[in-house]
């Protein structure tokens, strides 16, 4: 394997402004569409009444969705250096993830604190194994990372970060719940990095080095992330509505 | 009606595309789409109904 730094030149050189044209804009457009589904899928989480039964399902679908994210972008980056010095795609998206990655690094843990505070079990959330809505979202990036092509990640990233909430949003939701202001201090720190790390990841995937096959690849991802994010939406907005048994999350 | 029009229109009468959120240029973009991706974007919108209306500026909150 061979490290980042070690490539040659131009494959590294960081996004340049690209016109509306290029195969990356046209997939940040794609991206867009997807937004306009989830802001719909999310808006009825967000506002069905059973919110305050579902909020602490959904804590536990966000943590193991976090708690897997770095491993994730590693196995991504890992692969995609293997394929650097024969894809300038590869290249690109090493070079990306290993800053991400550092971005990303320990927020499972503050996440993890901050949940504790609100009254949630430590060892419980870390013994818990993922949902199966979180490993259908999760495991199909594995497979595109291993038996497709690294940058297919992008399509799971600009999805599940395109869109980050504003502080007020999290206050209401907060308000809503009634959950302490200790329980969204990790909540509060992505809304506020993740409108730089957006622009980031826009610069990045609108610059892509990309083949027909290689949009489509992403644009497939990005698009069963946002099937798999509805399917974990409308799950948990339906758990809401049963009853819970005694200590469930 | 020309393909790249009927694939807005598509967009557009599924509640996916707001052509006022898109410029010329992206628009024209937004028309090179494949028909199996219009095909997943209105399966999808279909599965969760009509938009909230004057709701696309509220963010999804998913924030991981």
């Amino acid at each position: 394997m061979i490290n980042v730094s070690e490539l040659k030149g131009g494959q590294l050189a960081p996004p340049s402004p690209t016109s509306v044209a290029s195969p990356g804009a046209a997939l940040w457009l794609k991206m867009r569409l997807a937004q306009s589904l989830l802001n719909t899928a999310a808006q009825r989480f967000w506002t069905h009444p059973g919110l305050p039964c579902s909020f602490p399902l959904f804590l536990g679908e966000l943590y193991s969705i976090v708690s897997c994210s770095v491993p994730l972008m590693e196995a991504a980056s890992e692969r995609a250096l293997q394929l650097a010095s024969s894809s300038p795609l590869a290249a690109v998206t090493a070079h990306y993830l290993q800053q991400h990655i550092e971005e990303e690094r320990h927020h499972d843990e503050w996440l993890l604190d901050d949940l504790v505070d609100a009254g949630m079990d430590r060892a419980e959330l870390l013994q818990r194994p993922a949902s199966a809505n979180v490993a259908r979202l999760i495991g199909a990036q594995y497979c595109w990372i291993h038996h497709a092509h690294p940058a297919a990640l992008f399509g799971y990233l600009g999805v599940i970060e395109g869109n980050p909430p504003l502080p007020e949003h999290l206050e209401e939701i907060r308000l809503q719940v009634g959950y302490p202001a200790e329980a969204f201090r990790c909540m509060h720190l992505h809304a506020s990095d993740d409108i730089e790390h957006v622009r980031g990841l826009k610069a990045t995937i609108t610059a892509l080095p990309l083949s027909e096959s290689e949009e489509h690849l992403i644009a497939m991802s990005a698009f069963a992330t946002l099937e798999g994010v509805i399917r974990l939406f409308e799950d948990l907005t339906a758990d809401s509505q049963m009853p819970q048994p005694a200590g469930a999350m | 009606m020309s393909e790249a029009q009927s694939k807005l229109q598509k967009l557009e009468d599924a509640g996916i595309l707001e052509k006022r959120q898109f410029t010329p240029e992206e628009l024209a973009q937004v028309a090179k789409i494949s028909d199996e991706e219009i095909e997943v974007l209105i399966r999808l919108r279909k599965r969760l109904g009509a938009p909230a209306e004057d709701k696309h500026h509220i963010r999804p909150n998913i924030f991981v």
